[in-house]
Parts: C-alpha cells; sequence; structure tokens
C-alpha cells in the first residue's frame, strides 16, 4: 500500500531540458523554451494504466518554469496538473541552488478526488561538466480539496506526503546523450536522454516491486 | 490479472501504449448464474454465482425491497482500485424473481452519484410511507491513503419512490469519519427512531487520526427527517454495532468489537444511562484478543435461555511485523455482573491471514440455524484467510468447523436466510476479490 501511494504521489513525470523526472529543480541541461509530449504507463499491481502527456519548460540563467498535463486511462479517468518553478541563487559552473515550489492538480471521477497540494523545497545541483548530482526536496507542503463538501479541505501536509516528492540524481552526459540514475521518492530511477539542442527524446523508468512507471517523450527546444 | 512479462513491458512502453487494455480487476473467475454442487459437512448446496455488475461487493442487506413475498438482495459495491484514486461505489438491488436462479438487477445508487466505499446498510421504511427504503454508511481508510482523494466518510439513505430511489444524505460526502453500519433506534426516548452510526478514522501516514465516536442524528417531526448535526453518546465502539439490553434493565445498550480506537479493547459494551443527559459507561468484555472486527449477541446462544456474545477478532499472524494476538473466533459469556470482563471461550483459532500487512483475519460472520437442528450455528469469513467457514453446533456450546469455501478472498456478508422459502436455511456470501456473490441453496441432506 505504501509503495501504491509513493507511486500515486510520484505519477506525473516530467519530460524536458531539466534531468529531473517529475520536479523543478535549478539543474539546467539546456536553456530556452521546450515543448514536449509523450505516452507512457504506470504499471501496478493490478494491471498497467497508459497514459498520455504534453507540457512547456523555461530555462533561463536563474529561472526555471515548468507545466504539464498527464492524464491516466483508468477506469475513471484521472488527470494530473503540475507547475513548478525553481530560482538559482547560487548560479556558476560548480554549484546550482536555491528555492523550488511545485503545485499539483489532481482531478478525478468526482469532487472528492480534485486535490491541490502545494510543496515549497531546495534544489540544489553540483559537479563536473560531464557528471553532476542534482537533488530537490520537498520541505513544507499544504493540501487543499476545493471540491465537494470535504470536513477538513485545507490542511498541511504530513511529513511523508511532503518529503516522498523528493529526487536524488547522478548523471552522466557524453555528446548529445545524457544517462541519469537516481531516486524518485522511494522508486529508484533510471533515464536516459537524446538532446541536440533542437529536438529531445527521453525515456525514463521508475520501478519498485511490481509497480513501476515508464515514460517515452518527445521535446522540441524553440 | 496481469502478470509483469517482458512481452507486456515492450507493449506498454512503446507509444501505442495508450491503446493498451486497462485491468481486468473487474472479472470474475464464475460465470455469471453458473450453478455448482458443494458439500460441506453433512450439508448439500447448489452453489449460484451472481457475477453480473458485480464489482468489488462487500456488504448487502436482504429483505423483501419490491413487496413481491420473496427476498432480494441489496448488494454494496466498493469498485476496484485502479488508478490513483478510490472508485465511486454503488448500490445494485437484486431482485428475486419467481425461481431463486433468477434475479433481476437494478441500481439503486449509481456512480454517478459519488458515494465511495458504501459500506453496511440496514432495509427500513424511514419515512413511513409504506416501504422499504435502505440506509447506508460510506467511506473507509483508504481514501486516508490516497493522498488524492479526500477522507470520504458518509451517511445516506435512499428513498423508494414509485418510479426511482432517491439519495438523501445524512452526512455529505467528505467526512473525515468513516461509518460501516447505521442502526435504526429512538436513543432519546421521543418513540421516533433515530440513526445512531459509528464515525471511525485510523491513524494513517498522511496524518489521520485514529478515533471511534458513537453518533446520533436524531429523526425530527416530519418522518425522514433527521438532525444535521450529530449529538456524539460517547467515544469508541467499531464499524458494526448493536443494540442489545446488555444490563436487563429495559434499556438498549450498545455492544460492538472495535478496531481503530485503539484504547486496547477488543470488545466493549456502553450501558445506556437511560436519561439524555448522562453519559453512556464503557465497559470491556474483552481486552485480550487484539483488534476485532465483529461482536454480535445471540440469544439463546446455546439452548440454556443465556445469551452470549460471539466475536471475531482481525489479526495478521502472517505478516513480517505480526500482531500478537492469534486470529480466532469466540464465544463470551456474561457473569453475573456484565460490567466486569466476560468468560471467554475460544471456537476456532485456526487462522492464517496472507502475509500482505493490509489484510487480517478472520472477518464478519453470521448466525443462524444452519442445519435446522434447533440450535445456533455460525456463518464466517476469514477474509484476509481465503476461507470460509461454517460452525455447526453439536452439542451445547460445542462446535464442528465445516470448510464451505477454500479460495474466497475477502469474502464478505455472510448471511444466513431461507432464501427460497423453502423452509431450509440457505447462505449469501460475497467475495470482493472475485466480483461475485454465490447463493448456497441448501439442498436435502445425504
Amino acid at each position: 500500500m505504501m509503495t501504491l501511494t509513493a507511486l500515486a504521489l510520484l505519477s506525473a513525470p516530467q519530460a524536458h531540458a531539466s534531468p529531473t523526472i517529475n520536479l523543478a529543480s535549478v539543474a539546467s541541461d539546456s536553456e530556452g523554451v521546450t515543448l514536449y509530449a509523450g505516452s507512457g504507463a504506470a504499471l501496478l499491481q493490478l494491471g498497467p494504466l497508459p497514459a498520455g502527456r504534453f507540457g512547456v519548460e523555461y530555462q533561463g540563467d536563474r529561472l526555471q518554469i515548468t507545466a504539464s498535463s498527464t492524464t491516466y486511462v483508468a477506469s475513471s479517468p484521472e488527470t494530473f496538473n503540475l507547475l513548478g518553478g525553481s530560482w538559482a541563487l547560487v548560479d556558476n559552473e560548480r554549484w546550482r541552488f536555491g528555492p523550488v515550489f511545485n503545485l499539483a492538480e489532481h482531478r478525478g471521477s468526482s469532487p472528492l478526488d480534485h486535490r491541490i497540494s502545494g510543496r515549497l523545497g531546495l534544489s540544489v545541483d553540483t559537479g563536473s561538466e560531464r557528471v553532476r548530482f542534482d537533488a530537490t526536496l520537498s520541505m513544507f507542503g499544504f493540501g487543499w480539496h476545493p471540491s465537494g463538501d470535504v470536513e477538513t479541505p485545507f490542511y498541511t501536509l504530513a511529513g511523508l506526503d511532503t518529503g516522498v516528492v523528493s529526487e536524488l540524481g547522478v548523471r552522466k552526459t557524453w555528446g548529445d546523450h545524457r544517462a541519469r540514475v537516481g531516486l524518485f521518492g522511494i522508486l529508484p530511477t533510471f533515464g536516459y536522454a537524446w538532446d541536440n539542442e533542437e529536438w529531445l527524446l527521453r525515456a525514463d523508468v521508475a520501478t519498485i516491486g511490481a509497480r513501476s512507471l515508464i515514460w517515452l517523450q518527445a521535446g522540441w527546444h524553440i | 490479472m496481469h502478470t509483469f512479462s517482458p512481452v507486456l513491458l515492450r507493449r506498454i512502453a512503446l507509444p501505442a501504449s495508450f491503446l493498451v487494455a486497462c485491468t481486468t480487476i473487474d472479472k470474475s473467475p464464475f460465470e455469471h448464474l453458473q450453478i455448482d454442487e458443494v458439500q460441506s459437512g453433512n450439508l448439500r448446496f447448489e452453489r449460484l454465482a451472481i457475477t453480473d455488475s458485480i464489482v468489488g461487493p462487500a456488504f448487502a442487506s436482504i429483505a423483501d425491497f419490491d413487496a413481491d413475498g420473496r427476498l432480494d438482495v441489496a448488494v454494496s459495491l466498493f469498485g476496484k482500485v485502479d488508478g490513483f484514486q478510490i472508485p465511486d461505489g454503488q448500490v445494485l438491488l437484486l431482485e428475486q424473481g419467481e425461481r431463486w436462479t433468477e434475479w433481476n438487477a437494478k441500481p439503486l445508487l449509481g456512480t454517478d452519484q459519488h458515494q465511495k466505499w458504501p459500506n453496511g446498510s440496514e432495509a427500513h421504511d424511514m419515512d413511513q410511507d409504506g416501504d422499504l427504503d435502505l440506509i447506508v454508511g460510506g467511506g473507509f481508510l483508504t481514501c486516508q491513503l490516497f493522498p488524492w482523494t479526500a477522507p470520504c466518510g458518509s451517511v445516506f439513505w435512499l428513498e423508494q419512490t414509485e418510479s426511482d430511489w432517491v439519495m438523501h444524505d445524512i452526512v455529505k460526502p467528505g467526512s473525515d469519519l468513516f461509518f460501516h453500519h447505521p442502526l435504526l433506534l429512538d436513543v432519546n426516548g421521543d418513540e421516533r427512531e433515530d440513526i445512531l452510526v459509528v464515525g471511525e478514522s485510523f491513524r494513517g501516514p498522511f496524518g489521520s487520526q485514529s478515533h471511534a465516536e458513537v453518533r446520533v442524528y436524531l429523526a425530527q417531526d416530519a418522518p425522514g427527517t433527521f438532525a444535521t448535526e450529530p449529538t456524539v453518546l460517547a467515544e469508541g465502539l467499531g464499524s458494526l454495532p448493536q443494540a442489545w439490553d446488555v444490563d436487563a434493565d429495559g434499556d438498549m445498550d450498545l455492544v460492538s468489537a472495535e478496531y481503530f480506537y485503539e484504547q486496547d479493547a477488543s470488545y466493549v459494551w456502553l450501558e445506556n444511562p437511560g436519561k439524555n443527559d448522562a453519559d453512556w459507561k464503557r465497559h470491556v468484555i474483552n481486552d485480550q484478543s487484539g483488534p476485532a472486527i465483529q461482536f454480535e449477541m445471540v440469544p439463546n446462544a446455546f439452548g440454556d435461555g443465556i445469551a452470549r456474545g460471539f466475536g471475531s477478532n482481525h489479526t495478521n499472524t502472517e505478516k513480517s511485523n505480526p500482531d500478537l494476538e492469534a486470529s480466532q473466533l469466540a464465544v463470551f459469556t456474561p457473569g453475573e455482573d456484565p460490567t466486569q470482563p466476560w468468560d471467554e471461550t475460544i471456537i476456532d483459532s485456526d487462522f492464517a491471514s496472507i502475509p500482505d500487512p493490509n489484510s487480517h483475519a478472520p472477518g464478519v460472520f453470521g448466525t443462524g440455524d444452519i442445519d435446522g437442528d434447533g440450535d445456533v450455528d455460525l456463518l464466517l469469513s476469514g477474509d484476509g484467510d481465503p476461507v470460509v467457514k461454517w460452525y455447526e453446533q453439536t452439542a451445547p456450546g460445542e462446535f464442528q468447523v465445516h470448510i464451505l469455501e477454500d479460495n474466497f478472498p475477502q469474502a464478505g456478508v455472510t448471511r444466513i436466510v431461507d432464501i427460497d422459502q423453502d423452509g431450509r436455511m440457505d447462505l449469501l456470501v460475497t467475495s470482493y476479490d472475485h466480483n461475485v456473490l454465490m447463493v448456497y441453496r441448501q439442498l436435502d441432506a445425504e
């Protein structure tokens, strides 16, 4: 159950020039605006959930903004809308560091399945040109059920609900290629990206036991 | 169920995965209206599988809803979790036709009415218009474990009208507490039946806290109307309370198993103070059995005129961090002073829940004279132990266990009733995992 819960919290991966799977990050592998779309699936114990998504990302010198929408095709469709941003307070070749925010909206079958959650945290990116370490840690969060007759619609997220939405990763870059291993919450992840500064192709897998997320996505740097 | 095969993985990883079929968790291993003959102990049954439109069944009320002289079944369906949210539930009325094998399904509550996890129900003429309505408790800890779904507790009743069933909220969906089985009981002595229900909460990883409280929604002057704010009688009790005059003082007390209250009691009763402004006093029947799911008082249980309480706890001794208390079915006999702990006799402790930490055994049970010999027998769900057993009382207080099903995971309902009115008791059992309601029509003994 906890694995499924964690997976649920992490079920809308990003695919953009940022190396992270889900969260806004100060790490940046290319600048500008990227449009992207893709297809994937959540492999749950009870079977696969196909999904489709699209999104847009802006990366400047210090500012990163990303937005996406992901829909899973279950017995009732579920949509995750994400908006995240980061600001690199420290920005040099060796270190990038700064605050991040992530807003996630879930829309499901009923008013009770509508939740908006927000998380604030810190992000760091460090290393050499070819091998770098990135981390985005959520530290405070709130939840809001804006629809229905929810008895407690607004609340502070519990530690697990906040902390599990964090990412760690080590990535290696060679030419147009990039590979990354990391942790996506409690899920070990592996990702590969081909990025020629105009086009981006990316594959990500996050898996634990019989539950996995798999994504293939394409992006276009405008 | 799908298995995680490389072939499947390749199919899903392709961009065409949008077209991959979704899960088959709403399927049943049984054919709709499949009939098999089964033997259990000395009894023979014709077993009818009802699977059409049955997805995730758990509770049922049995009554003659359509007033045609035949018993019908209102079955609550949770649906199946196949995504990141808790599905909306349904209540399906199965109207019995002229033969016991003929059942006409009619939705009383649809998924478009957004009630999650409809639980136990009670058939009752709520609005006193001469027909049976249905009051239902809703919600469960599942909603507290899925962060994208809000807590989903609710209480509602479904009014039978000439053309339709109309839903009336008592507690609108979204309550922090969940509710399992409302009772109708005149709590304040105004000769109107009030709605009594236990609200519970689970101590979960997302901030929910362990709690249980007994709520009453007082009946108002107009039939079918109830107070919008609850009166809390006391803290404690569990999902399936029973009104019973434990101390024989002429008013109804409440007995129950406890699971979520976490005050180290397994079975308790609340003493009716007899006055509106006094507290209901809590008495512990047993505190040695661990968390428990059901307690039911049965009059003359052993044929000696004494009412006894049967109790099933709800533990898992097989998981990686096992519960200390054995999973067991027991009977409890009150002493001269029922406020003191009752004598316990274990009937059966041969249960092994699957190791999943979310599974526990045994489950709910029903009581009745299954074999027609004039005494009380029991029908029990193993719940996390995928077995269904019935217990034949062979001598006063002596029970022989019989296996009815050995692969029937998360069984529910467990009702003993003469469904075809032929004079022999029949059995009704559901399996959440198998998406089936089984009707066991008893045949002549060999």
